[in-house]
């Protein structure tokens, strides 16, 4: 790597750093941060679906089932003991653990459509179960006065405050996502979806590999969960829906498969495009699923990819750089 | 040179991040000395506050279902507060000013409920009107609190009452008052000795739930209570249970598609028994869904009777009749209510700031809307009568008036 | 008690009918491309609005004619969709892209209907409505005509498959869909085909549920997901065996709620679904897991 590279390198930094910490104040509007907020959870879920469905390419349509134990751990553990809510975000991490096996161990005899049909069932029964155990969960009239986060009687009770809050998880699972995708295991993964007899023979233990990947897609759920009720301060069994479980998976077909920073895109454009399509008014709805339906179909490696692309290629022909040079996922 | 450079640049970014955070930190020092701070109410967005007065327009702003589950609520509220606004407008608007709609569609969902209120607010609007669920209308009141702006929904659970928020207004009387009327009717009217209820598992069937079995312990009525499921399309097993327990009197608290296919099940499966219903039956919407002879002689409460003969009703009805061209049903008076009531009080405010339009809807009393008389209440409950009326040959007819407490 | 057994077998019945049927439906797609047809409930929404609100309330044609038009319009649709979606996107690398492709398509079809047709939710007058008496024994004419046409729809498909070039073409894609290339069958025709077959099973579907759910745009939400429950239980991917997955569905719910709460009917069915794709992913009479 040349210093040149490695200056430009920390310019690029600095100056995504400056942005995001300025991004509140440049807006100046609570809107924008309820939206950008909703991305960040978003963000850490894709993250977590990524390893399952992008990676190892097996299609998990319970999401939702996930994200809403995750949710309802946290706040009914915290609303039971009064205890932290960063201890409740452990009780969450500590039943995505669970899920994971939970749904791992299936995941290694049933494949592809099966697999798909157990997720759905997982999530529905997820859901039923927490509308009909009124007494324990709080049933259909939901969790109310769930309380926010805080750190040395520090509370970050307002969208700005739990936006930098979101930003540095989102960062750090981010940058773990990113160690993963790229090491071994992110390998591995990648070659259990590819050509998973192939891995048998090189003494992989497929079985570990496949768990461990459940696991860390339902820890990541479970804090997306987590944050998505300390960050609403209210839940309701309603909102987590077959409907829901198929945005992420749509999220991450939009951002690219396996691609990490594709996750942050596809979150960005599902939970912000019908914000900025509201003008359409009645139609914006149709007019969201239509472009994406045709982005599904048009440019199946993402958007990100599409726009990665687009950039090179605007960048070479105006001769700023050449074509071997690199940049990308 | 270049090092130098980045260390410069990033020196900058790292000053003028410490003077937008420390502005920001005045701001939420400030605002946190009035507020409890384990919740997620306190408010910092007072910036947005001011800006509802300028300009030559007044904006309210409504959270809407258009798309989501349940689209037809959606364009009768929308239809309503329209119709509200238009004719305030052409009398001359509010204050002097014309009164400008913004709708915004929740999906019915509740983050993007949070994310609608939070959208208004930005835009200046004096008042909200919506969500209608009641589920949304609970998971926006801490945002509604922090932005300080009143809201008026239309969600009727009682759980909405306990939340104690100073800036959440309710534009329809609450089911505890429509379930206790249903039960009250049924036995005290109709006699009835012991009473079936057939409930929605979600926060508006179970809601009613509690509020019968009170009111059954209280009186001594034996009380059989068979939930069901939004969606569930096949209800044999709830019914020939009631038929098993002799039930005399059968109250059905659920919503719209659900009490359709009741009707139709309860008529075909022969269930002999009076049956008072939860609003949904004196719609046309589920009148449209249903033959005349599934329904014929039910007893619905509801607030909104579209065969009313009273004045204000009467001219609601022609009024919209005249703009859509269809018959109003709960949701669009209830809505129109809500619309009149919010301008009214930005009109006593002789403002549209939103801490005093708050102040004048909690002023706000005997003022007649399609839907009752309204009259807020320490709980912020506007409306406290409901109407119990009967179907004969698909057409609700007005019996009586009644209001508790 | 007895007659409360019977009444609640007759109804589980009719509702494992329509499961059945729905298994149906998409298990045809599901051979021919190897792909889940998650719009399924919605093609059924559709057709139940074609064939109510346009054909019937708005053109006024006799109900056989609509039957007909309707069954026209969806063969069309359904050919649509394979050509807009299922040939482009199934032989992407992964076929997430294709069932996404369903699933938007489904959320477009819902607004399509709302925006076209109006939120009004509504029924055709006096469609199999009415009911038989059998000594105090109550069934209703919905619920007779909903097994019968079931039974005739299985009936004809068979022979379809069975006795016609196409059909048979169509069971060989199933099979092997390089050997049926290589035997001179045009596969992307045979999946247009198809799914305009799955379309007018669904638009069937529509039009058995309306006295049942009424039309609305919600109505087909449920029964989308159980029929998928069904076809597992029965074995996925053939057909006697989703039929007798759906009946078996059908039939269990309604009797568990003898026993359980009510609210927990819809657990059943997906409880049933994880238990067999753990016990017994092959169903009934699935060959293989």
């Amino acid at each position: 790597m040349s210093g040149k590279k490695r200056t430009r390198i920390y310019i690029l930094t600095a100056v995504v750093l400056a942005l995001i910490i300025l991004l509140p104040h440049v807006l100046h509007n609570d809107y924008y941060m309820v939206v950008i907020n909703r991305i960040l959870i978003n963000t850490i879920v894709v993250l977590g679906l990524n390893f399952i469905t992008g990676l190892t390419g097996q299609m998990n349509l319970g999401t939702a089932g996930i994200y809403a134990l995750g949710a309802y751990s946290s706040a009914l553990f915290v609303s039971y003991t009064n205890l932290s809510p960063w201890l409740g975000l452990l009780v969450a991490i500590l039943m995505g653990f669970i899920i994971g096996r939970a749904l791992g161990y299936p995941s290694l005899r049933i494949r592809g459509v099966y697999l798909s049909l157990t997720t759905i069932g997982f999530a529905e029964v997820v859901r039923l179960l927490l509308a009909n155990l009124a007494d324990f969960t709080g049933g259909t009239t939901g969790l109310k006065n769930i309380p926010c986060y805080s750190i040395f009687g520090f509370y970050f009770n307002t969208q700005t405050r739990m936006y930098y809050l979101f930003v540095v998880m989102a960062a750090i699972a981010f940058f773990i996502a990113w160690r993963i995708v790229h090491s071994k295991w992110g390998r591995v993964f990648k070659s259990l979806r590819d050509n998973i007899d192939a891995v048998e023979m090189t003494g992989v233990d497929v079985a570990n590999m496949k768990i461990r990947a459940f696991t860390i897609a339902a820890i990541y759920g479970t804090i997306g969960g987590a944050m998505y009720a300390h960050f609403m301060g209210y839940i309701n069994p309603s909102t987590f829906t077959v409907d829901l479980s198929t945005n992420y998976v749509i999220m991450l077909m939009v951002g690219g498969l396996e691609s990490v920073v594709g996750c942050l895109v596809g979150s960005a454009v599902v939970t912000g495009l019908p914000e900025i399509l509201r003008f359409l008014g009645d139609y914006y709805q149709i007019v969201f699923n239509a472009v994406i339906l045709l982005g599904a179909i048009f440019f199946p490696n993402g958007w990100l990819n599409l726009a990665v692309t687009g950039v090179k290629k605007l960048m070479y022909r105006m001769g700023i750089r050449t074509a071997e040079s690199g940049g990308g996922k | 040179m270049k090092k130098k450079l980045v260390a410069l640049l990033a020196a900058g970014a790292l000053v003028v991040s410490m003077m937008g955070c420390g502005g920001g930190g005045d701001k939420e020092t400030a605002s946190n000395d009035s507020s409890e701070p384990t919740t997620n109410s306190p408010a910092e967005n007072t910036e947005n506050n001011t800006d509802t007065n300028s300009g030559d327009t007044i904006k309210i702003g409504l959270v809407s279902m258009i798309t989501g589950d349940n689209p037809l609520n959606g364009e009768r509220m929308n239809q309503g507060v329209q119709l509200a606004v238009d004719e305030v407008n052409a009398n001359g608007g509010v204050l002097g000013k014309q009164v400008e709609l913004e709708i915004v569609d929740d999906q019915t969902l509740q983050d993007v409920a949070v994310t609608c209120v939070q959208k208004l607010a930005a835009d200046g609007v004096a008042g909200i009107i919506g969500p209608h669920r009641s589920t949304n209308a609970i998971a926006v009141a801490d945002t509604v609190a922090s932005l300080q702006v009143p809201l008026l929904t239309g969600g009727t659970s009682p759980s909405i009452a306990d939340l104690e928020n100073p800036y959440l207004f309710r534009g329809r009387a609450s089911d505890s008052i429509f379930a206790e009327a249903a039960a009250d009717y049924a036995v005290k009217n109709l006699g009835a000795k012991k009473l079936g209820l057939f409930y929605n598992n979600d926060d508006f069937g179970t809601g009613a739930l509690g509020v019968v079995q009170a009111y059954c312990e209280e009186n001594n009525i034996e009380l059989v209570a068979e939930g069901h499921n939004t969606g569930d399309k096949d209800f044999t097993a709830q019914i020939m249970k009631m038929q098993t327990e002799g039930i005399d009197c059968a109250l059905i608290w659920t919503h719209d598609p659900e009490l359709a296919i009741h009707a139709r099940q309860i008529y075909e499966l022969g269930l002999e028994c009076q049956v008072v219903s939860s609003p949904g039956v004196t719609m046309s919407q589920v009148l449209g869904m249903v033959e005349a002879d599934y329904v014929e002689g039910w007893y619905g409460v509801t607030d909104f009777v579209s065969t009313s003969t009273q004045e204000n009703v009467v001219e609601f009805i022609d009024a919209f009749k005249a703009a859509y061209g269809i018959e109003p049903e709960l949701y669009a008076a209830s809505y129109y209510g809500c619309a009149k009531v919010l301008l009214q009080a930005i009109e006593d405010a002789g403002s549209a700031d939103r801490e005093t339009v708050k102040e004048a809807l909690e002023k706000i009393s005997d003022m007649t809307v399609p839907n009752g008389t309204a009259t807020c209440d320490e709980n912020h409950d506007l409306i406290h009568n409901i109407n119990v009326a009967k179907i004969e040959n698909l057409t609700p007819v007005f019996i009586e008036s009644v209001s508790v407490e | 008690m007895n007659t409360i057994i019977l009444q609640l077998l007759v109804s589980g019945l009719a509702m494992g009918f329509i499961y059945a049927l729905v298994g149906i439906e998409y298990t045809l797609i599901w051979n021919s491309t190897g792909l889940l047809n998650f719009s399924h409930d919605k093609l059924i929404t559709l057709g139940a609005y074609i064939f109510g609100a346009s054909m019937v309330l708005q053109y006024g044609l006799s109900k056989p004619l609509a039957i007909l038009v309707t069954f026209v319009v969806m063969f069309l649709l359904g050919c649509l969709v394979a050509l807009g979606i299922f040939n482009p996107l199934r032989n992407m690398r992964s076929n997430i892209f294709a069932v996404m492709g369903t699933i938007i398509l489904g959320r477009i079809i819902a607004e399509f209907i709302r925006l076209y047709w109006g939120p009004v939710p509504f029924t055709v007058p006096d469609w199999l409505t009415g009911t038989f008496n059998f000594g105090g024994f109550i069934v209703t004419r919905a619920n007779v005509i909903i097994c019968g046409v079931s039974a005739l729809v299985v009936i004809t498909l068979q022979c379809f498959l069975t006795f016609t070039k196409t059909g048979k073409a169509m069971r060989c894609v199933a099979q092997n869909k390089k050997a049926a290339t290589l035997m001179g069958i045009n596969v992307s025709q045979n999946i247009c085909i198809t799914t305009g077959i799955s379309a007018i099973i669904c638009s069937t579907i529509g039009f058995l549920t309306i006295p049942l759910f009424t039309i609305s745009t919600t109505m087909a939400a449920t029964i989308g997901l159980k029929g998928f429950s069904a076809g597992v239980i029965g074995g996925f991917g053939y057909i006697p065996g989703v039929i007798v997955g759906g009946i078996f569905i059908g039939i269990v719910e309604n009797l568990a709620v003898a026993v359980l709460p009510a609210v927990y009917k819809d657990v059943v069915s997906f409880a049933l679904l994880i238990l067999f794709l753990l016990v017994k992913p092959s169903g009934f009479l699935g060959k293989r897991a």
